[in-house]
Formats: C-alpha cells, structure tokens, sequence
C-alpha cells in the first residue's frame, strides 16, 4: 500500500494522518511533509500524528519520528503520536521508544493528552 | 546443505534499491505462512528480513546502483532460517552501523529482539551476510 499523508489544521494543533506502510523507500516523504508543516508553525504548533492505517514501520520510519519529535521540541511545540495497531504499539515498546513519546490510541485522547500538557 | 534444506530453499535477488524492499516482505510472508508459525511470528519475521535488507542497502547503494542482494529462506530441523546476503558491502562493521545513523542501530536491535538467532559478518571486501532464525511451533 502507498503512503498517503493528509495534513489538516485544527483549532489549536495540526493533525497528520498517515495511511500504508512506512519504509526506507518513502520515509523522507513522511520527514518532508511533517517538516513543512513545522515550517508553517515556527513558533510552536501542536502536532498529533495519527497512524490510522499504519500497517508497518520500519527502522527508518521510525528515526524519522525521532528526528520530528527533536524538531517540535526545539519549537517548544506537542507532539503526540496515535497508533491504532498492536504490531506498531510493539515496535516503538521494543526501540524504547513509547519512552520518549507520548503515545494514544485515539485521536480524541491525542488532544486531551495535549491539553494537559 | 541437507536434503530437506534444499527441498525446501528459495532463493530471490532483488536490486539493492529501497523500492524492493516490499517485494521481500511478500516472499517472506508468504514463505513463513507456508509452516506451523503463528501471524505474530510471521509479522516478525518480515520486520527482521526487510531490516536486514536495509542494512545492505544504505550501506553504500547510490541511485544508480546495479548490485543485488541475494534473500535464501530454507527449512532447517525446527526452524526456518533466512539469509541476506551483500556481496558489495563496504566493510562497514556492526559496531559502525549502530553509530552511523540512529535508526541503523534501531534495525539491529529490532532483528535481534524479534528472531530467536541471529548471526551476522560484515568485513572489509567480504561483503555482509546476516543469518536469523525463527523456531517453528513444536507439533
């Protein structure tokens, strides 16, 4: 499945919702979209990023989340990120990575997370 | 190689372009479904495979690379057994790759922690070849 990437701004964050399967051939068109979005929000947007149908990740998909979650934290921005699905939740639990990032599993609780801070 | 290892080996070789990658995922997925595995382990499997290849291919490949990477699944006791094989690697060793890029150190430690064996050379003008094995379930 090819990667669809549909960007929206919401009231107060911009929501990215990703759609396929995230590898080192199409992970920097990933890095490239998010990395627009930050362009347009330099003072410290909020960001979800929803992994609706996110059915793989690789390990370069998954250093690029840590390069967006870098940037959004040096504009003093939130980032969460929503993973629907068990194999991708084991992926970022393996890497150490659900450490580092605040994870949901809706979007609805992506936005409460951001609200709290 | 053991009669029942060859009776059961497949061999692919893809071009060392990330394009591929999603080709050994279906070969890998298909293959492994074919024995007593479950889903999860299957998904496993892919991950590590498409891991391994990748490894190979940001080794060194530019846009205009001809190399190949050469994929073996067999069939070997109570286990099924997967080789990437890189015949142009650069020599980079595994302690380099971790350190090169973050998220080369990511597929390491993803292979490792998702198959029950993994043996993996990488040496100046030796190439690289990276051996995972994954138990099936007792009968």
């Amino acid at each position: 499945m090819d990667l669809m990437i549909d960007v929206k701004k919401e009231k107060g964050y911009t929501l990215i919702s990703v759609n396929g399967e995230i590898d080192l051939y199409n992970a920097k068109e990933l890095k490239d979209r998010v990395g627009y979005v930050c362009d347009d929000s330099p003072d410290g947007g909020d960001l979800i990023i929803d992994f609706k149908d996110v059915d793989y990740i690789d390990s370069t998909g998954l250093g690029i989340m840590i390069g967006i979650k870098r940037r959004i934290a040096e504009s003093n921005g939130g980032l969460v990120l929503v993973l629907h699905s068990d194999r991708i939740n084991k992926l970022f639990d393996i890497t150490g990575l659900k450490n580092i990032f605040t994870i949901t599993r809706s979007v609805d609780d992506a936005v409460a997370a951001l609200k709290k801070g | 190689m053991s009669r029942s290892t060859k009776n059961s080996l497949v061999e692919v070789r893809i071009p060392k372009k990330p394009e591929f990658l999603r080709v050994v995922r279906l070969l890998v997925s298909g293959y492994a479904s074919r024995w007593p595995i479950s889903i999860d382990e299957v998904e496993n499997i892919k991950v590590a495979v498409s891991e391994a290849c990748n490894t190979a291919i940001q080794d060194s490949c530019e846009e205009e690379c001809e190399e190949q990477i050469a994929i073996k699944c067999w069939h070997e006791g109570n286990q099924l057994v997967f080789e990437i094989k890189d015949k142009s690697h650069k020599g980079k060793s595994q302690d380099d790759i971790g350190e090169l890029h973050e998220e080369r150190g990511l597929g390491m430690l993803l292979i490792k922690t998702l198959m029950d064996e993994v043996d993996s050379k990488f040496g100046p003008n030796k190439g690289a070849k990276i051996t995972m094995k994954k138990n099936l379930r007792s009968a």
